[in-house]
This record gives C-alpha cells, sequence and structure tokens, in this order.
C-alpha cells in the first residue's frame, strides 16, 4: 500500500503542475474583462498576447512563464486529521520532484554567496481547520511581482491608502500588470506579511468590499496599464485583510501579484 | 510602423524606429540577465561579440537533453534590475535590448543613437518559446542555466513594442510622468 507520505507528495505534485501550466478560469475572466475594459490598442494588445499565452501553455501541458516562482503552500490540517510524517519535508521533497518532472526552473542560491543551491525553494502557512482530512493550496509566486511588494510600519495618524498607492506607482511596469493586490492591514510586522500573503489565495470571482473596490479604482486611476505600457487595467484585483493591532501601530503589507496568477489547490484524507 | 529586423542589427537600422512601433527579429539573439551583465563586462576574454548584438533580458527555462537542449519557455525577465550595467553594455556595440517593464532615464539616454530597447509581452514564456528555432550555443553556463547567456536562432521574435527609441524617447517615463500627477491629485 502506499504511504500517506507518497500520496500527499503525488497530490502536491499534481496541483503544482496544474498551478504552473493552467491559469485558473477566475484569473482568465478577469484577463479578458481588462480587454473589453480598455480603450486603446497598445493595452489591448499586450493583453491579447498574454491570453494567447495562457492558451499555449494549457495546451502544451508547459509552464506559462519560465519563472516558475516560489510555491506558497497553505496548508490547513483537519482537527481530526493523524499526520505520521513531516508535512514540509514532504513539500519539500515534492518541489525538488515537480522541478524535474514539470519541469521548473532551477533558479535557487544562497543569499549570500549567491551560488546556486539545490534546496527546495517553497513557502508555507499553516493553520487547522474541522474535520479530518488535509486542505492543501500552492499560489505560484514570481520574482517580478514579489520584488515589487512591500511593507510599511505607518504611523496611525498616516494613509494607508498613500502608500498602497505609492507601492503601485514605484512599480511600474516591473510585476508584469496588471496585477493582483493583497493588501494586510493591522497585526504586527510579520503578521501584516502573513496576512497579505494569505489574501492571493482567494478567489477573483468573490464579491469585492467596497473597501476593496475603492482602492482597486484608485490603482487604476494611475494609468499604468497592462506591462507599463498604459492603460486602463494596472490591477485586476484587490484583497484585503485586516487583524486588530496596538493603537500604537498601523503595520501595512502589500503583496503584489503578477497576472500570472497561478493557484491550484486539493484535499487529501490520510 | 510594424517590420521585421535582420540581426546582425546596425545603429542605422534603429533609427527609423520610434516608440510605439512594432517589431519582429529574425536571425540571433542572446539572453543575459543580473549575473551575465556583470561577467560581460568584467571578461577580457568574452566569447562572443556584443557589435551590432541584440540582448534579450531573459532567464530561459531550458533543459538539456542527451544530444541537446530543450526550451521551455524562455519570456522576458525584468529589465530594471539591468539598469546600472547597461549604458556599459551598449557602449560595447550592442544595439537592440529586449526586456519587460522598462528601464531607467539613464539607460534611455545611452541609447541616443544607437540602439532601441523592446518590450516582449512579460511572463509569455510560451510565446518565445514557439518563436525559438534552435540553441545555438551556451556560454558562463557555470552561472546556472538561468543565468547563463543563451544565444538562440528566433524567427519573428515578438510582438516587440519598441518602447524607448533610438531618440531617448520612453514609453515609461511618460506613464510614469503622468501616474505621477494622478497620484497626487
Amino acid at each position: 500500500m502506499r504511504s500517506t507520505r507518497e500520496a500527499f507528495i503525488s497530490h502536491t505534485i499534481d496541483a503544482l503542475l496544474e498551478a504552473e501550466t493552467r491559469l485558473p478560469s477566475d484569473v482568465r475572466k478577469s484577463l479578458a474583462n481588462a480587454v473589453k475594459a480598455e480603450t486603446s490598442e497598445r493595452a489591448k494588445g499586450q493583453l491579447q498576447s498574454i491570453r494567447e499565452n495562457v492558451k499555449l501553455a494549457a495546451v502544451a501541458g508547459l509552464p506559462m512563464c519560465q519563472d516558475t516562482g516560489i510555491p506558497i503552500f497553505f496548508v490547513e490540517i483537519g482537527r481530526e486529521a493523524s499526520i505520521d510524517f513531516s508535512l514540509k519535508e514532504a513539500l519539500g521533497s515534492a518541489v525538488q520532484r515537480a522541478t524535474d518532472v514539470i519541469p521548473l526552473r532551477k533558479h535557487t542560491v544562497d543569499p549570500i554567496t549567491r551560488a546556486s543551491s539545490n534546496e527546495p525553494l517553497f513557502d508555507v502557512l499553516f493553520d487547522f481547520c474541522d474535520g479530518d482530512e488535509l486542505s492543501v493550496a500552492v499560489l505560484v509566486k514570481g520574482a517580478g511581482s514579489e520584488n515589487v511588494s512591500a511593507l510599511a510600519m505607518l504611523e496611525p495618524t498616516q494613509d494607508v491608502l498613500s502608500f498602497v498607492l505609492n507601492t503601485i506607482w514605484e512599480s511600474g511596469g516591473k510585476p508584469c500588470p496588471p496585477v493582483i493586490v493583497g493588501l494586510g492591514i493591522g497585526s504586527t510586522f510579520d503578521g501584516c506579511a502573513r496576512l497579505a500573503k494569505k489574501t492571493l489565495f482567494r478567489s477573483l470571482d468573490e464579491k469585492e468590499s467596497a473597501y476593496e473596490a475603492e482602492i482597486l479604482k484608485q490603482i487604476n486611476k494611475l494609468g499604468i496599464g497592462p506591462m507599463g505600457l498604459g492603460g486602463r487595467t494596472t490591477a485586476l484585483r484587490v484583497f484585503v485583510e485586516k487583524a486588530p493591532c496596538h493603537t500604537a501601530m498601523l503595520p501595512v503589507a502589500v503583496a503584489v501579484q503578477c497576472w500570472a496568477d497561478r493557484k491550484a489547490r486539493f484535499r487529501i484524507k490520510l | 510602423m510594424s517590420s521585421v529586423l535582420n540581426t546582425p542589427i546596425r545603429p542605422e537600422d534603429v533609427r527609423p524606429f520610434k516608440v510605439g512601433d512594432v517589431v519582429y527579429i529574425n536571425g540571433v539573439i542572446f539572453t543575459a540577465r543580473d549575473k551575465a551583465h556583470v561577467k560581460m563586462l568584467s571578461d577580457p576574454q568574452r566569447p562572443f561579440s556584443l557589435h551590432n548584438a541584440c540582448i534579450y533580458h531573459s532567464g530561459p527555462l531550458i533543459v538539456k537533453e542527451e544530444h541537446t537542449y530543450r526550451v521551455i519557455a524562455a519570456g522576458p525577465t525584468t529589465s530594471a534590475r539591468m539598469n546600472e550595467q547597461t549604458p556599459a553594455i551598449v557602449k560595447q556595440g550592442v544595439t537592440a535590448i529586449i526586456g519587460k517593464g522598462g528601464m531607467s532615464r539613464e539607460v534611455a539616454h545611452s541609447l541616443i543613437g544607437r540602439c532601441f530597447y523592446l518590450a516582449f509581452p512579460g511572463g509569455c514564456g510560451i510565446l518565445a518559446r514557439e518563436r525559438i528555432e534552435e540553441v545555438l550555443d551556451v556560454y558562463y553556463a557555470e552561472l546556472s542555466f538561468t543565468e547563463a547567456v543563451w544565444k538562440l536562432r528566433v524567427r519573428d521574435f515578438g510582438p516587440l513594442l519598441v518602447a524607448i527609441d533610438s531618440y531617448g524617447e520612453s514609453i515609461y517615463e511618460k506613464i510614469q510622468a503622468s501616474s505621477r500627477e494622478r497620484l497626487h491629485q
């Protein structure tokens, strides 16, 4: 009988393959709407190239972008689940095997020496849920968009929206817009970054709050547009998550995701 | 204006083009990103010439097979990371730079009279793959396959938007200026 670890690894590799090669329908729908919203031929052209690329990648079963990114896993562990292996080790093994079978790009380096490294590159967030299953979501994060993400320990009287708009303005065309913006407000230094990252697992189909809609509107007023070449769609969607914070603090994190918002998920009973 | 350019591209070939034009390239291009830029400038025995060359800011996903290299995906990387080295690279005779996201005002200035910057749609690794006919050679592979210089033969490589022309005009600079105004409204 196949071990539960093996089953978990196999599901994880399948999820990585799906994320890398097939852009989820919520993002595809949003890109299609963006084409309609744009009035300039240049912006439409950039979006059409993106959509063509997405189609070709799915048909070929190959990664849509050569930056196969950093897999970020969000693992929710059922309270009644019993796990007889190390989840972190199994995720690392899955990433390593996926690198050969999909294949993924080998772009991991030691952060100090900058020498190539064979260690698996991934991050994982854990949480608990009801039931006896493991629920695993993966988000593939490219370096171009991760590099423009920002965190600020604002003073409580400072304006969150200004910080967000400045971050997006400074990033220009670098993160491959139209982007998805995850905003974490409150909590602590590291807490707001986790909140921001977690929002990116949400579906673009979810109904947006009035606050999210207002920030999206303000971002798109900037006119940065697809690939920073001008247009109405700088961002496809803004997600906001908040948590209580100290009266002396206002931590804010802006997690930026490229148009290649590569996501997949699975559930497994162990 | 939309047209096909064959490599080698000479400075006089880029001068008719203005920002907003669309170009396709036929011939030979060299990938180069962060480490390769530093290496190209510091290597007295650089094994390839940059004279009238086309540089592609890309860290392609390429795998080695028994007798050949297989290109899996090869879209552009963020050009701004190469801002610092680019004026020196252009001085070596580079006439076309392909990338995404734009480059600095200093770079735009360094292109005047001899080079243009072409935007390939970011994230479009498979679109690029479809236009790559052959891996001709690889240099500096010790930097890793991602950071190496790949000499590629391409056919109708594009669509490439002239985003900074050889007169120093930059679409990015214009967009940045207008979005800055809106930011402060």
